[in-house]
């Protein structure tokens, strides 16, 4: 019995073909991207997004006041935005006891402790009326050496930490990549309700054995007296913050707002 | 416009230093096991067929900058690059080129940093000109 068991556990512990095992625990690499990270990017930054102008009226009209009032307080990030946060991960599987395959993905971000699943088995998506969450539907799938995840059902979030929204009818698609101890991830956003063509992000963790993740917990508290019902926003044309990241950075104005990649909207304004 | 060789057949770097350096290219795809570590025959092979990555390591290069701010690397830096294709539902081809630098002189810690690349349809867009100082 002995044996057994010990032969189970090695079996179980190695991948199958042409995958590699997301368990155990990871750093957030922060090398990059730091107008993301931390105290969040500068109100007006939509560079290297590629938003329409619905998505513009909505961010320019976005008051950072919002993370002050109780309801949203705690509430945790996207799934698509989630590990750009503070998001160093413990990610364990779920094996099937006799073909020892895996069958579910948790992961743990360390930002409010929110838990995602990526489903290896196969399944179907939910019903189109099925709940949309912070996290969706995740299900997950090979292709080579790349785990290729489709996730749905998610609800409204946000792209950029600054108010560019991101809609529950988009799609996204994330592609987990292993090279020596980093794991890469890209994130594939498309929506069609605040995208003019599909957002590209890559971030980067690094294994890390040594990293044991403190609990999140957040409880949602009056922090400023405000009349009842108050809803943080400017009114459209009214925002006093908008210009001061052009301004700051230098800039061009019409390249901070972001939109459709391509040689008018990236190189020229470079060459500027 | 620069212009970097990739060597497949030369995994040693010789002549003088460059901004470009020396870079051995290999393809590489996971190695693959499912038992006991090492199997039967001791080795791990990585499964035959499908899509790997075109791992890329370069040596010999003059110092240079981590960002363009002053932040520096030494000679001594090692770069290792991966490109890995991924193709989007839309039918856009896309690489992650993932960078792993290693620096001991001037880093505490490998620098990590990854860019997206999407395959144009055409090279009407590519139109590189001479830099002339003024």
């Amino acid at each position: 019995m002995t044996m057994v068991i010990v032969a189970c556990t090695v079996l179980c512990s190695e991948p199958v073909l042409a995958q590699f095992s997301l368990a155990g625990t990871w750093a957030q690499l922060v090398h990059e991207d730091q107008g993301e990270r931390g105290g969040g990017p500068r109100i007006g930054d939509y560079t290297g997004l590629p938003i329409n102008d619905a998505a513009r009226l909505r961010a320019d009209t976005w008051s950072p006041d919002k993370w002050t009032v109780p309801e949203h307080q705690c509430e945790p990030h996207p799934i698509d935005y989630a590990p750009l946060g503070p998001a160093s991960m413990l990610i364990t599987a779920d094996h099937d006891p006799d073909s020892c395959n895996v069958i579910a993905w948790h992961l743990t971000f360390s930002w409010m402790n929110t838990t995602r699943t990526i489903w290896m088995d196969g399944r179907e998506r939910p019903p189109e009326q099925a709940p949309r969450t912070w996290m969706g539907h995740s299900v997950g799938r090979w292709e080579g050496d790349i785990l290729v995840v489709d996730i749905s059902h998610v609800k409204e979030g946000w792209i950029r930490r600054n108010g560019i929204p991101r809609s529950d009818l988009a799609e996204i698609i994330q592609y987990w990549i292993l090279h020596e101890d980093i794991l890469q991830l890209v994130t594939v956003v498309d929506d069609p309700v605040y995208l003019e063509e599909p957002s590209v992000r890559s971030v980067a963790w690094q294994a890390h054995t040594g990293y044991r993740m403190g609990p999140y917990p957040c409880s949602a508290r009056v922090e400023i007296e405000r009349p009842r019902g108050f809803v943080p926003h400017y009114l459209p044309g009214a925002n006093p913050l908008l210009r001061e990241f052009s301004q700051d950075s230098g800039i061009p104005w019409e390249a901070t707002r972001g939109g459709r990649a391509g040689p008018d909207r990236h190189l020229g304004f470079h060459r500027q | 416009m620069q212009t970097r060789l990739l060597h497949f057949d030369e995994p040693d770097a010789s002549g003088p230093t460059s901004n470009q350096g020396h870079s051995f290219a290999q393809w590489q795809k996971l190695a693959q096991n499912r038992g006991l570590r090492g199997g039967a025959s001791g080795t791990m092979a990585p499964e035959p067929g499908g899509p790997g990555s075109l791992a890329v390591r370069t040596t010999n290069l003059l110092p240079g900058y981590l960002r363009r701010n002053g932040v520096p690397y030494s000679a001594d830096v090692v770069l290792a690059k991966y490109f890995d294709r991924f193709d989007l539902p839309n039918g856009e081809q896309w690489l992650l080129l993932s960078t792993i630098i290693d620096d001991p002189e001037m880093l505490t810690d490998r620098f990590v940093v990854s860019s997206q690349f999407k395959r144009e349809q055409d090279d009407s867009g590519w139109n590189p000109t001479q830099c002339r100082a003024l």
